[in-house]
């Protein structure tokens, strides 16, 4: 008889037990026959059979006992008994399972998303030996030149390939409306490196990779779908890209995702880089990705980097003194700083299953009580404690995966919400489902839960001795000292763990705050903004483009209701800016001390832009109509470039010029502006300038000819913005218009992360909070409710009912600052972790502590309003009859 | 009446089977009782009831395989047989016994 044989038999009891009956009652039969043949009566013959045959019902236990798993057939037999304990008390069942059920839903939900986005595939070959190549001056990263790419392509035994590329931007014409597509510039080593193809069609040849040919382009597989209509055959089809003929060579897999896709928007449209001899103004535009050679480790590869860089360094002299070559495996430099956000909110989330946990914890320990006497007989009919914690640990387990299925349930629904949200700053929010991982979790956890709740009943049995309950189940006021110790423990840590998580909340929220009240030195109310780009085959010189925004500018400024018009490239909070290095005259070869030279966050605006979205002028003037090309050439900066670079003197007036050859001219210092935040709200102390649209030339990262304009109205911003929109479509046709929204959008998607952050930590903060209200009413409530007796005796002795609630509300606050205690000891240890989330707030702002202590004493008050008011009902006359 | 010398060390009861079931194509529980009984004279009477815990986890181990059938009186019995494994389990099991009884032998001659 194989194992399966044992396991079936479990499940067949009837079957097993008839087939050994039959068998014995056969031996039986025969053996009282041969007795008869030997001469006894039948009576006689079948007692002796019987006699001789031994113990029956002790040789069948045996007997079946060799048929079955028999610790298998044990805990069976303990789940139908849970099962009917638990089905005579549905009110408890339904209030634990339903309790664990939040927890491990919500838990199940942020699960999922970690799951995919800190642990999930990249969609590329052995995507763990792709790494992220980038370049550092000691501070931000920033890309990597074409010169420095091809070095790296070269070094022998260190990477397998080498992929680069760069973001931009396409007019697609032809086969529709002019639509501007996100586009990725790659070279013809992207692809293979990342180990992808195209899932129709071919990717690029080294050929099409040179300037001047690669008149080609694959489409993304959204693009191929919306614009093409899926048709099959797109290959070899020409579309008008930014004015020049391309062919569709390829459709790209709906799975694939270019490595910046996931940080931004991504590329619908890939063209090639074709990169010929390595610019010489060596600017560090591109996006590099490396496949490490077999064997090579990054370790190993990050060493050989550094003796690159020193020779890069010595080699070009406008690299800052500190550059070096940074190697971050391809996953961290994706998903690192999200991961630590979302393994923060699964922190938070374990927190409230915790409570919750806490929670069913009581509620056993309270339905315990009542069993006391089923289990004290239990005792004495000879189950052994082992196997009464047994049969108390089936129940918590029942109990857990009850609250598992309905966990997993309700975390169906809230990813589907998340995902309809598309919470901003979590990438791959397309990709997270509730897949059969996710489920293993929540069962897991479901199943922890309840068995860690059901320690607390097992706690209490330790005490007990089957004799003692027996005797004195009843009103023993004495009994309970311990019981209400350990419920009391249990509360104590649930308002502790409340604490921390409001903390979290309270800190995150105060951020937001402080984050949106942030003065921005711009005004964005009643602006609005649109991106325009002028095809560059009409437009080829700057002369025609500035031509064009002049007339623009002028008939946009006559519009009823335009108060201010302008334009520039980088609009602020939409955009990150690039920074360049500037020599100062009469010291041109000036280095700050880190070897950098002097440098600028650079943009490009228009006259009328500084008016229009309402920067602070502190010195000097902004730009006007005269400003031109023949004019003096003039520059605007912000304070801390006038302050850094001149400090202790007048900026106005100054000289200077930026250090690539792009702009060869010194330009003067004819208005220094306050500082705005550019690239994120949290940014300050940048040095900016802001070069005049009409004089500076038309550079890598510039094309002149693309603008986001800017227009502050009276009262009417939706209708000045489509009036605007009208004019520039009516003035140039083929030049497509798009992004038009107001600032307040713009600012309000800059802040986005925070405010979801703070909001989600918030929601786990309220429902823990509730789920802690609801254990100290159930604990408050339960005991009152015992100490009715003792309450109506005093209300006979002559106390108040005022005194008797008060008595009640005592020992809650008694409890509560217990809790709070030990929250604030826990919470100033742990709101460390919250460090990097937090803007403009420390992690032990003591505001937000005491605000959060009130909270909690209030939330424990509030929450034994009733059981107290229940007290003051005490009737003496039902004590006292007992 | 079970004379209580005569009581069988549980340990010999599958030797006993065994060695039984080997000499017949197969047997039901109380054919192989009684072959015990008849083969040792009378000697060893097994406690009839022990025996079959003992025959299923025999049969568990894989030393017996059994089937359900019908005696010639028309009654329904299950029948045991022995398998290959169980003749290997025969050999090893006669090999260690006939070393007790020598070893017994030697101390009640020599000691």
């Amino acid at each position: 008889m194989a194992w399966y044989d044992k396991l079936r038999n479990v499940f067949r009891r009837e079957r097993t037990a008839r087939g050994i009956t039959d068998e014995i009652a056969f031996h039986l039969a025969e053996r009282a026959d041969a007795l008869r043949r030997e001469g006894m009566s039948d009576a006689e013959a079948q007692r002796e059979a019987r006699r001789r045959f031994g113990p029956r019902d002790l040789q069948r236990e045996r007997t079946h006992d060799a048929d079955v798993f028999v610790w298998l057939e044990s805990w069976l037999g303990d789940v139908r008994f849970a099962f009917r304990a638990l089905a005579r008390r549905p009110g408890f069942v339904a209030a634990a399972v339903l309790t664990l059920a939040l927890g491990v839903g919500a838990n199940s939900a942020i699960f999922s998303v970690v799951r995919r986005v800190v642990f999930g595939e990249l969609p590329y070959r052995e995507a763990d030996r792709l790494v992220a190549v980038a370049s550092s001056d000691g501070e931000d990263p920033f890309g990597v030149s074409e010169l420095e790419q091809a070095r790296y392509r070269e070094l022998p035994g260190v990477f397998a390939g080498v992929g680069a590329w760069s973001l931009g931007w396409t007019n697609l014409t032809g086969g529709g409306e002019a639509e501007r597509l996100p586009t990725a510039f790659i070279d013809a080593g992207t692809l293979p490196t990342l180990g992808v193809a195209p899932a129709l069609g071919r990717a690029f040849t080294a050929e099409e990779d040179l300037p001047g040919a690669g008149r080609v382009a694959i489409l993304s597989h959204g693009l191929w779908l919306r614009r093409f209509g899926a048709d099959s055959g797109v290959l070899g089809r020409t579309v008008q890209a930014n004015g020049n003929l391309v062919q569709v060579i390829g459709v790209m897999s709906e799975e694939f995702r270019l490595p910046s896709d996931y940080a931004g928007t991504p590329s619908a449209l890939l063209r090639p880089l074709a990169i010929g001899e390595a610019d010489p103004r060596n600017f560090h535009y591109l996006s590099v990705v490396g496949r490490l050679a077999d064997g090579v480790t990054v370790v190993a590869a990050r060493g050989r980097m550094r003796v690159v860089s020193r020779t890069l360094r010595e080699e070009i002299s406008t690299l800052p003194e500190r550059f070096e070559v940074q190697l971050v495996p391809l996953r961290e430099d994706l998903f690192g700083s999200v991961s630590a956000t979302l393994l923060v909110l699964q922190g938070a989330v374990a927190l409230v299953l915790l409570i919750a946990c806490l929670n069913v914890a009581n509620l056993l320990l309270v339905r315990t009580e009542g069993r006391g006497h089923e289990l004290a007989v239990r005792q004495a009919l000879g189950a052994s404690r082992g196997r009464l914690v047994r049969q108390l640990c089936t129940e918590a387990a029942v109990l857990g995966v009850g609250g598992g299925l309905a966990g997993l349930a309700l975390a169906l629904g809230l990813v589907r919400v998340v995902r309809l949200l598309n919470p901003p700053g979590v990438p791959r929010i397309d990709e997270v489902t509730v897949d059969f991982g996710v489920a293993a979790f929540a069962g897991l956890v479901a199943l922890g839960a309840g068995l860690l709740a059901g320690l607390a009943p097992i706690f209490r049995l330790g005490g007990r001795d089957g004799q003692s309950t027996l005797r004195q189940e009843g009103r023993g006021a004495t009994l309970g000292v311990l019981r209400h110790r350990l419920q009391r423990s249990l509360v104590i840590a649930e308002i502790a763990i409340g604490f921390m998580l409001a903390i979290g909340a309270g800190l995150l929220g105060r951020s937001y705050q402080r984050m949106s009240g942030v003065d921005l030195g711009f005004r964005a109310d009643r602006v609005v903004s649109m991106q325009i780009t002028l095809p560059s085959a009409q437009y080829r010189d700057k002369e025609s483009a500035r031509a064009f925004y002049r007339a623009l500018a002028q008939e946009a400024r006559a519009l009823p209701g335009v108060q201010g018009f302008g334009g520039t490239n980088q609009l602020p909070l939409a955009s990150t800016q690039g920074d360049w290095g500037i020599r100062i005259e009469g010291r041109e070869e000036e280095r700050l001390p880190g070897g950098r030279r002097p440098w600028a966050d650079w943009s490009v605006v228009t006259e009328g832009y500084f008016e229009a979205i309402g920067f602070a002028l502190v010195r000097g003037r902004f730009y006007t109509e005269a400003d031109g090309e023949g004019s003096l050439p003039v520059v605007v900066i912000n304070q801390t470039a006038a302050q850094r670079y001149w400090p202790g003197q007048d900026a106005l007036g100054a000289r200077f010029k930026m250090s690539a050859d792009i702009d060869t001219v010194y330009r003067t210092v004819i208005g220094i502006v306050r500082d705005v935040r550019h690239s994120d709200v949290a940014s300050t102390d940048r040095p900016q300038m802001y070069l005049p649209h009409s004089q500076f030339p038309a550079t890598a990262g510039f094309p002149v000819g693309s603008l986001s304009l800017v227009a502050r109205a009276g009262i009417d911003p939706a209708g000045v913005a489509t009036s605007i929109e009208r004019l520039a479509r009516a003035k140039e046709p083929n030049a497509p218009v798009s992004n038009v929204r107001g600032m307040n959008r713009v600012v309000s998607a800059a802040l986005s992360v925070g405010r979801f952050t703070a909001l989600l930590f918030g929601a786990f903060g309220v429902l823990g909070l509730c789920l802690v209200a609801v254990g100290v009413y159930g604990v408050v409530a339960y005991a009152v409710a015992e100490r009715t007796r003792e309450l109506g005796i005093r209300a006979a002795l002559g106390a108040l009912p005022g005194g008797l609630a008060l008595l009640v509300l005592r020992q809650s606050l008694a409890i509560a600052a217990g809790g709070i205690a030990l929250g604030l000891a826990g919470a100033w240890i742990g709101s460390a972790l919250l460090e990097g989330m937090l803007f403009g707030v420390a992690p032990r702002d003591p505001m937000v502590f005491a605000a959060i202590a009130l909270l909690l004493l209030g939330v424990a008050l509030a929450a034994s309003f009733l059981p107290a008011r229940q007290a003051t009902r005490a009737d003496p006359m039902t004590a006292l009859r007992g | 009446m079970t004379d209580h010398r005569n009581d069988i060390l549980q340990g010999t009861l599958a030797l006993l089977v065994l060695r039984t079931l080997s000499t017949q194509p197969e047997l039901h529980g109380y054919g192989i009782a009684e072959r015990i009984q008849q083969t040792s004279a009378d000697l060893l009477r097994v406690e009839e009831g022990s025996l079959y815990p003992a025959l299923h986890r025999m049969e568990q181990r894989g030393w017996l395989k059994s089937r359900w059938g019908i005696t010639d009186k028309n009654r329904r019995a299950r029948f045991y047989a022995l398998t290959s494994a169980g003749r290997r389990q025969l050999e090893q099991e006669q090999a260690s016994w006939a070393r007790v009884a020598d070893g017994v032998r030697r101390v009640l001659r020599y000691a």
